[in-house]
């Protein structure tokens, strides 16, 4: 019996998502709850697992694709002997190398040729699928060459607007494998606003584009998964936002101290470790709440301002942060104690580590923290987290010596550092948040 | 107008032009007292008399060649196969008479004959019930060759057909004859259809879908799917498959440079073959994607209904090509 694949609901509001890529082909025998696909959505991926064991007869769906909940991906038939197949696309024509064809089947009957190589009519084209066209490619990081593919249609669109073969190149496919369709083509023509440049003089020949196979001493990755999420989101941030940055000195002398006092009581009495980050969490979502402008998104010709604050915290994944970036979300910060923000942030955290996170988790966020202290930055100008308004780093915790009435004393001090949308917010606003924080991490007054 | 399915189009095309012109005459096995096998022909004899709805021993090769013979002498003689699987028994007179009597004759002897009769799959018609032969003919000259997919199209045609001074093979399909209603216009008001135009059933941007007889429906169905998803797709009906109406395709192709061509019979060899190269030879410059094809396995039809449905091509089959075509 024939199962389908259906795309899941990853999360709520997540109506669609992309295939990243098939981690089985038409043909492959799969078992129940083995991971087949791979699909993108906002910033979490996710393998669905085969809702059934069999062979996977049909993908319906190609790689890069967007798919709607709901929609069917592939199909699996139940039950069938889990011998390999051959693919059922590969057709004679295709200059896709073949494996030797398999034993023809005793129940291909008068189908079957009386001699394996009696020529083309036989068992394997009886059997061969209604589709005639070469399979499109599939994105699916073997072939990034295909990106590099320009049809007639493109071609002759090219030159009818004299685009260079570079500016066509800096064109977005959203074709298959990354691919520049004609509608792309069309749509960057329709978009360019500039008036073509008469064509230059004959130029020496500029170095040649990037070539899809890698030279000696390089290797070329797909731009997937999680990178390429995090690739477009700060590029639309970047585009968008009018970032400026402001820094901030803050003494922790208190904050040292109390963690230092603490830390081993607090992990025995509570089961969760100490860290600074639940502190600056409550110092930033109290101080937000004064400064509402801070926790806003320009969406359109509208401010949504919010009386809340689900607090987005940037954890690095992988040993030394190879693995990407996730930013888990503290919902009502604002109306946690220091103890559930700390157990709440431990929790988070590790699931973003684990890749257990749920899409609910990461989504939701009006303003982020980040910590580029923990791995020594003393100063940074981080990118706001669109389409939030506002993003604070904390820096490293360093001795340094400070004038404090006329005398010089040594004192751990931390650099904060608040990057915000300039259209909605001017310096002085930015500058009295910060002050507003500086005070409530010196003042110490958390655990009243 | 009326409210007719597709075979009383046929029988009410028929009837309309034997009452207009007094040469026009039947020919066939079972036409006559059993009024044919479908009931296309069912109350003729009794209107028109046997010698205008001629009762024929089985023979192919014998109502072909009579037919042949009597449109040479100035008769416009409709010949029905019972089935068209049969019409290979008549193969030669078709090809090597009908065909080349006007090249032989230098011109001078036009054979205005009809060989009409029902065709295609998806009703478990098995072997010789469900075939579809038109790729046979569409490779000879001097013929011409349609299939219609609704009721108006199949009126309009069918007289266009029978007032042609040529021979054609006029496909009916089957699995349409009484599934497919649709309205027609009154006796009077002298429709036609002419050969050779393609009809644009559903307008899209994103590709075309080329295709004929049922297939036209699965496209249909298919298109609206697509709609769902966002992929817009416009769905041409050639009607007449012989001679092609290539700038109607060219015309889309240009629109949509990515091209599915759909037909229930093999895929090899098949008239969308014809269709793809001349698209590829033609529209080299505007295609965005390969040209591609959803046709019948090359295998025959199966009697039983789950091996029926494997062979031949299904709206599922269009939807994937579609989708990977879109995608690419």
């Amino acid at each position: 019996m024939a199962v389908s694949v259906v795309m899941p609901e990853l999360g709520e509001s997540i109506v669609e998502g992309t295939v990243v890529r098939w981690l089985k082909n038409e043909g492959d025998p799969v078992q129940e709850d083995e991971p087949i696909v791979e699909i993108m959505t906002d910033k979490v991926n996710t393998e669905l697992p085969a809702p059934a064991s069999g062979v996977l007869k049909r993908i319906l769906v190609p790689a890069n694709a967007v798919v709607r909940v709901g929609q069917e991906l592939a199909v699996i038939e139940e039950g069938v002997a889990t011998s390999p197949q051959p693919s059922p696309q590969r057709e004679e024509g295709t200059t896709v190398p073949q494996p030797a064809p398999p034993p023809v089947p005793e129940t291909a009957g008068f189908y079957a040729p009386a001699e394996s190589d009696s020529g083309t009519a036989g068992a394997t084209e009886a059997t061969s699928a209604s589709m005639s066209a070469p399979a499109p490619p599939a994105g699916d990081g073997k072939r990034t060459g295909r990106g590099l593919f320009l049809s007639p249609v493109v071609q002759k669109i090219a030159r009818e607007h004299n685009l260079s073969e570079q500016e066509l190149l800096s064109i977005q496919g959203t074709g298959a494998g990354g691919r520049i369709t004609r509608a792309d083509v069309e749509r960057y023509l329709a978009q360019r606003t500039t008036t073509p440049k008469p064509a230059p003089a004959p130029l020496p020949q500029p170095a040649p584009t990037p070539a899809a196979a890698p030279r000696e001493g390089e290797e070329i990755i797909p731009l997937v998964g999680m990178r390429k999420a995090i690739a477009e989101h700060l590029t639309r941030s970047y585009q968008t936002a009018v970032h400026v940055t402001t820094v901030i000195q803050v003494d922790v002398s208190r904050l040292v101290e109390f963690r230092e006092r603490n830390k081993e009581s607090f992990q025995q009495q509570y089961g969760v470790r100490l860290t600074y980050t639940p502190f600056f969490i409550k110092a930033a979502a109290d101080s937000l709440l004064e400064f509402p402008m801070l926790n806003a998104s320009l969406i359109d010709d509208q401010i949504i301002v919010r009386h809340y604050v689900h607090m987005g915290v940037a954890v690095a994944l992988g040993e030394k942060g190879e693995e990407g970036l996730i930013v888990p979300v503290i919902r009502d910060a604002h109306k946690k104690s220091i103890i559930e923000l700390a157990r709440e942030l431990e929790a988070i955290a590790q699931r973003a580590r684990t890749k257990s996170i749920s899409l609910a988790e990461v989504q939701g966020a009006t303003f982020t923290l980040t910590n580029p202290g923990s791995y020594g930055a003393l100063i940074g100008t981080p990118l706001i987290n669109h389409p939030q308004t506002a993003i604070l780093g904390t820096y490293a915790i360093v001795k340094m010596p400070v004038v404090i009435d006329d005398m010089i004393a040594i004192r751990p001090i931390m650099h904060l550092c608040l990057s915000y949308d300039h259209r909605l917010i001017d310096g002085m606003y930015a500058g009295r948040f910060l002050q507003r924080v500086k005070r409530a991490i010196e003042a110490f007054e958390f655990l009243r | 107008m009326r409210e007719v399915t597709l075979l009383e189009a046929i029988r009410a095309a028929i009837w309309e032009e034997m009452e207009r012109a007094p040469n026009v005459f039947l020919i066939g096995e079972d036409i006559g007292r059993l009024g044919g096998a479908f009931g296309v022909t069912h109350g003729f004899l009794e209107r028109f008399g046997p010698d205008r709805v001629v009762d024929a021993p089985i023979s192919e090769t014998a109502i072909i060649g009579v037919a042949v013979g009597a449109a040479a002498m100035g008769k416009r003689p409709i010949a029905e196969m019972q089935f068209m699987d049969f019409i290979s028994c008549g193969f030669d007179q078709v090809v090597n008479v009908a065909a080349t009597y006007r090249y032989r004759s230098g011109g001078t002897v036009s054979l205005p004959l009809v060989i009409r009769g029902p065709s295609g799959g998806y009703v478990g018609g098995s072997l010789y019930h469900s075939q579809q032969f038109e790729a046979w003919f569409f490779h000879v000259p001097g013929l011409k060759v349609v299939q219609p997919a609704f009721p108006d199209d199949a009126y309009g045609l069918m007289k266009a057909a029978i007032r042609d001074n040529n021979p054609v093979l006029f496909f009916e399909h089957k699995y349409l004859y009484r599934r497919i209603k649709g309205t027609i216009p009154q006796t009077g008001d002298d429709f036609i259809v002419p050969l050779g135009e393609a009809r644009i059933r559903r307008a899209g941007n994103h590709l075309t879908f080329v295709t004929y007889g049922a297939m036209v429906h699965f496209a249909l169905e298919a298109a609206q799917q697509l709609e769902t998803e966002g992929i817009s797709a416009e769905v041409i009906d050639l009607r007449t498959i012989k001679p092609l109406d290539m700038e109607t395709i060219y015309q889309s192709v240009r629109k949509t440079s990515k091209v599915l061509v759909v037909y229930e019979a093999p895929l090899t060899g098949g008239v969308g073959a014809e269709i793809a190269a001349r698209i590829a030879e033609h529209l080299f410059e505007w295609l965005d994607a390969p040209v591609m094809r959803v046709a019948a396995k090359d295998s025959f039809v199966p009697f039983a209904e789950p091996l029926e449905k494997f062979v031949l091509p299904s709206v599922d089959d269009i939807l994937l090509a579609a989708r990977q075509l879109a995608h690419y």
